[in-house]
């Protein structure tokens, strides 16, 4: 069997290759399971990158939520033993758009400048690494959460930074696979800072928020922890 | 094939290279080692698989087929290294191992799969393309994939399994669970723990199985759906978080004086001892009685 496909899988997801790399490409693909593995789970994730959005919530849908909770909690003495209340499935209000993931890159990062300063911009600034951000410092969800999320943000800026470096030594696979994955936890970032940017008091966005730093700071962890190819 | 004496490796390690002839050429490895009570082994291969089942009580033997690498192998009193050695970049090795009962294993590979079944110690495994399928662990069982899959079955002890893009499914467990991805879904079925945390980003989160009373259970998505369906009696304060997700029950919902707050609300069913955060900032979650199951 020839080598694995690298290069040429990215290349072949986004139909640059043609003539006979595509075709030598094509015939790889059909005797080799391993990378036809790849390239499926490139599609499936370029395939749940579009299914996220990266615009901010045009209308909040809360209210309707609140009003149907809200009369059901207003009538305490009649909670029928069967009742349920239900709360139907609607068309989710986010209008997803399919971008090209480096224009999605460029979207979020603008998005997330936006957001990070309008949560952030009566914090203090304090300096901080990966190595400094200890597991004591994580503190229960509770407001303010700004000098916090910019240990975060400092803490994921290095380590970003090092899987930069690191990245090439990676398998080519490997390494999208990683930065769609990122791409994905920077929409559920920005998305959670646009929220909070509006209802900063919430204390599930705060929560969510958190959670989506320290799912980046995991991945960016691992990743620049894997062995070189 | 006679297994190489106890009494030697008792006294210092024993390291034997299996090297290739030639580069291109498919090699073969077949060699069993002595061991004593509930050996340690661990693994580590480039490309190609490591599969492992349950022989019989003090010996290991290792079968491997590879080319365009070599094999090492080192033994101590209390731990058993074997290593597939790159010699290109196509290198593959495919290991067929089989070990004591509750043997703890440690296994590790870049673009390798990894099948365990019936050894039924603990274990690590990590990959970062290969897929994991477990069957049968007992005590501590930590697997990590960055593009692979994850599948455990048969777990009594700790999990906690984590995937980048790929699924992680768990079914039939007991013990702590922590199971998380990004891009994957988690899949909990027939499990029965006091202690589960089930997270993703943009897949899907089901749970089947009892909820424990005095547990505690966190399912989290940001843009996925999160389903709960509950087998048994439920006591249990449930909290349902969302900023622009929808939420479906097929539990009775009486809010508690004080426990909606903004995109956030808490009720109560039976005696409430069960702690269950369901969140998911943008999909749906749904609380579900198991089909069959009667509302008590």
């Amino acid at each position: 069997m020839t080598a694995h496909l690298n290069e040429e899988l990215s290349a072949y997801l986004n139909g640059e290759l043609a003539g006979a790399e595509l075709e030598r490409v094509e015939a790889h693909l059909g005797s080799c399971a391993q990378c036809s593995h790849v390239l499926e789970d490139l599609r499936r994730v370029v395939r749940r990158a579009r299914a996220l959005d990266d615009k901010t919530p045009e209308r909040d849908l809360w209210g309707g939520i609140a009003s149907r909770i809200g009369a059901a909690a207003s009538q305490p003495q009649s909670p029928t033993p069967a009742a349920v209340l239900q709360f139907r499935p609607r068309p989710r209000r986010f209008s997803f758009s399919a971008p090209q993931l480096a224009a999605a890159a460029v979207a979020i990062m603008t998005l997330s400048a936006a957001t990070a300063s309008l949560l952030v911009r009566s914090a203090t600034p304090t300096a901080t690494d990966a190595a400094r951000l200890p597991a004591a410092e994580v503190r229960p969800v509770g407001l303010p959460l700004q000098p916090l999320v910019e240990s975060y943000d400092a803490a994921i800026a290095d380590l970003e930074r090092t899987f930069a470096a690191h990245r090439y030594d990676l398998d080519t696979a490997t390494a999208r696979v990683l930065e769609q994955s990122l791409a994905l936890i920077d929409v559920a970032i920005a998305q959670a800072r646009a929220a909070l940017a509006r209802d900063p008091n919430n204390l599930y966005l705060n929560g969510h928020l958190r959670s989506a730093l320290d799912r980046k700071l995991d991945v960016l962890r691992r990743a620049v922890a894997l062995p070189a190819s | 094939m006679k297994p190489h004496s106890a009494a030697h490796t008792a006294l210092a390690a024993l390291t034997i290279s299996f090297g290739a002839a030639s580069l291109c050429a498919q090699n073969t490895l077949d060699t069993t080692l002595a061991v004593r009570g509930r050996p340690r082994l661990a693994v580590s291969n480039t490309s190609g698989e490591i599969r492992v089942r349950a022989g019989s009580a003090g010996r290991i033997r290792i079968r491997a087929e590879y080319e365009r690498s070599r094999v090492e192998i080192d033994q101590t009193v209390t731990r058993i290294t074997v290593r597939a050695v790159s010699r290109g970049r196509s290198s593959d090795a495919q290991f067929d191992i089989t070990v004591p009962p509750g043997t703890v294993l440690e296994l590790s590979g870049v673009s390798t799969d990894v099948d365990v079944a019936g050894v039924c110690g603990e274990i690590t495994a990590n990959t970062v393309s290969g897929d994991v399928t477990l069957d049968c662990a007992r005590g501590q069982a930590t697997l990590n994939t960055v593009s692979g899959d994850l599948t455990l079955s048969g777990i009594d002890g700790a999990t906690e399994a984590s995937a980048t893009s790929g699924d992680v499914r768990i079914r039939d467990a007991r013990g702590p669970i922590r199971a998380t991805t990004v891009s994957g879904a988690v899949s909990l079925e027939q499990v029965e723990s006091p202690d589960i945390e089930a997270t993703t980003v943009s897949g899907e989160v089901l749970y089947t199985g009892r909820i424990v009373d005095n547990g505690r259970y966190r399912f989290e998505a940001h843009s996925g759906d999160v389903t709960v369906r509950i087998s048994g009696p439920l006591n249990a304060t449930v909290t349902v978080s969302t900023f622009s997700g929808e939420f479906e029950s097929d539990f009775p919902i009486e809010l508690q004086p004080g426990s909606r707050i903004s995109r956030e609300w808490t009720f109560r069913q039976g005696s409430g001892s069960a702690r269950i955060r369901l969140q998911s900032f943008s999909g749906t979650m749904n609380l579900r009685r198991l089909s069959g199951d009667r509302e008590e």
